[in-house]
């Protein structure tokens, strides 16, 4: 059966940004985070798969379809959840509600009135109206009524407090529960996706750097505490990045087991958490 | 396609409203106009419907969540245009309204019947308007596209009207006199046909590059 979501050599250039050659897949019925710091290319990955930016090169496949041949079916199998409020402000829930089915061919206004209890959204109240949770609610009721095979979100819980994005997370996981559906994630909130993650894929710099299961990267990284004077050149080699302080170092070893055999007691080793992780690739603190 | 449009009058409840007031500060103003009065009326508030619904469109990044829906951009640019059309329906339907009150209380306020004449000019100068605006508005957005606009609106609204009352005070102009010539040779059915093809040409070709600039557009 065709992935999902497949991503293949991916490319597109802005004046001063680009994305290179980028490929990730993301199963039926697993929770894929796409984690990378602000600016890393998230949003814009997630604008190519929606053909809301244009390709310079490679393929996106969604349902084992292309995205933009068969934009219309595909986007009928999409549920989508964006950062920040694309809605019309001027327009009541029930009224933006209206427009958006309309478009969809699997609408179930049971669902949504079902999400709209769940979440008390006032049905008639304007979308201007709306905190910045009860906006998000009203998005996540969106992507949810029209039986989405794929939900996409860019950043949801951005801006959300920890209540609300708890909820979120919590709905989340009883909808992967059905599984014939998938979700892919951006966020650079990590610990958002070690409740629910099955893969992570990390970019950055518009590149991927790691894509693959959640377990298996925190299993295989190990986060490396230790007096300085263990650090030698052969060492380092190990390190992905390495910050030392006058009392000692802390570093994030890209092999865990290896590690621990070079260094036995010396050092302690732990798991790193998802947010280490990000943390050392991204910021390429020290690595000699 | 019919919700899009829906959503272009919701959008602007308020607007629809002041509509009311827009066409009847319209009429006072043009009191000497003859049946100008109702060909401006109905092309300002129109306008003034079509640049408000971009503008909102703008604001609320509609782009960004119209084309993450399963919609295909011509449905966009589509609606757009008929959009227009309706807005030009309502502004007639208000003039009408006022002109059938000033008839009924016999208000000392002039209010000119409405004839083919006006209609095509109102229907004319909108798709004229519009019909160059909208490309520009597909490549760049409301607020690129804004200083077009305003050299647009006001370059045909009053060079429109200058330029009308200049050929009206020379008459004896040989050319205009070949104009007149030529047009009073024909029935008013013909020459509002003659109207009418152009104004299809002129919006086929607009909604073309509309839909070319839209296709390419980046979000």
């Amino acid at each position: 059966m065709a992935p999902v979501l497949e991503v293949r050599d991916l490319k597109k250039s802005f004046k001063d940004f680009a994305i290179n050659n980028i490929s990730f897949t993301l199963e039926k019925g697993y929770i894929m985070g796409f984690i990378g710091p602000n600016g890393a290319g998230k949003s814009t990955t997630i604008k190519l798969i929606l053909n809301l930016l244009k390709k310079n090169d490679g393929e996106i496949k969604i349902f084992g379809l292309d995205n933009i041949k068969y934009e219309k079916e595909v986007k009928n199998r999409i549920g989508f959840v964006f950062d920040e409020n694309y809605f019309y402000e001027e327009l009541t829930v029930m009224e933006m509600k209206r427009l958006i089915a309309s478009f969809y061919k699997n609408w179930d206004d049971r669902v949504f009135n079902k999400y709209i209890k769940e979440f008390s959204l006032p049905p008639k109240a304007k979308i201007k109206e709306l905190s910045k949770g009860m906006k998000m609610k009203f998005s996540i009721a969106i992507a949810l009524s029209h039986d989405a095979e794929l939900l996409i979100m860019d950043e949801p819980t951005s801006g959300l407090d920890p209540i609300i994005r708890s909820e979120l997370l919590d709905i989340l996981t009883f909808l992967i529960q059905d599984e014939n559906k998938s979700v892919f994630f951006s966020t650079h909130i990590t610990s958002d996706l070690d409740k629910i993650a099955d893969y992570i894929t990390f970019i950055n710099h518009g590149s991927i750097v790691f894509s693959c299961a959640k377990d298996d990267i925190v299993e295989k990284h190990g986060l490396v505490k230790g007096p300085k004077e263990i650090l030698n050149a052969d060492v380092r080699k190990h390190f992905i990045g390495i910050k030392e302080t006058p009392y000692g170092f802390e570093g994030l070893a890209g092999d865990r087991q290896q590690v621990k055999r070079i260094l036995g007691d010396k050092a302690i080793i732990d798991k790193p958490s998802l947010d280490d992780i990000m943390l050392y690739y991204a910021k390429e603190v020290q690595n000699v | 396609m019919f919700n899009l449009i829906l959503k272009d009058i919701l959008i602007q409840k308020r607007n629809l409203l002041f509509g009311v007031f827009y066409i009847l500060i319209m009429i006072f103003a043009l009191q000497q106009a003859g049946s100008a009065m109702f060909a401006a009326s109905v092309m300002v508030f129109s306008y003034i419907m079509v640049q408000s619904a971009c503008a909102f469109d703008e604001k609320n990044k509609a782009d960004v969540l119209l084309n993450s829906l399963p919609l295909s951009r011509s449905t966009i640019v589509t609606a757009r245009y008929i959009s227009t059309f309706v807005f030009a329906a309502i502004s007639m339907g208000y003039y009408l309204l006022f002109l059938g009150i000033v008839k009924v209380f016999e208000l000392p306020i002039k209010v000119y019947i409405v004839s083919l004449e006006g209609i095509m000019g109102a229907l004319f100068a909108l798709v004229l308007v519009t019909g160059i605006f909208f490309p520009v508005y597909f490549k760049l957005g409301y607020i690129k596209s804004k200083s077009i606009n305003f050299v647009l609106f006001f370059g045909i609204f009053f060079g429109g009207t200058i330029l009308l009352q200049e050929l009206m005070s020379d008459k004896d102009n040989a050319s205009i006199q070949a104009i007149q010539q030529f047009l009073s040779k024909q029935s008013d059915i013909l020459i509002a046909v003659e109207i009418f093809a152009v104004m299809i040409l002129l919006l086929v070709i607009s909604y073309l590059f509309s839909l070319h600039n839209y296709k390419k557009r980046e979000f």
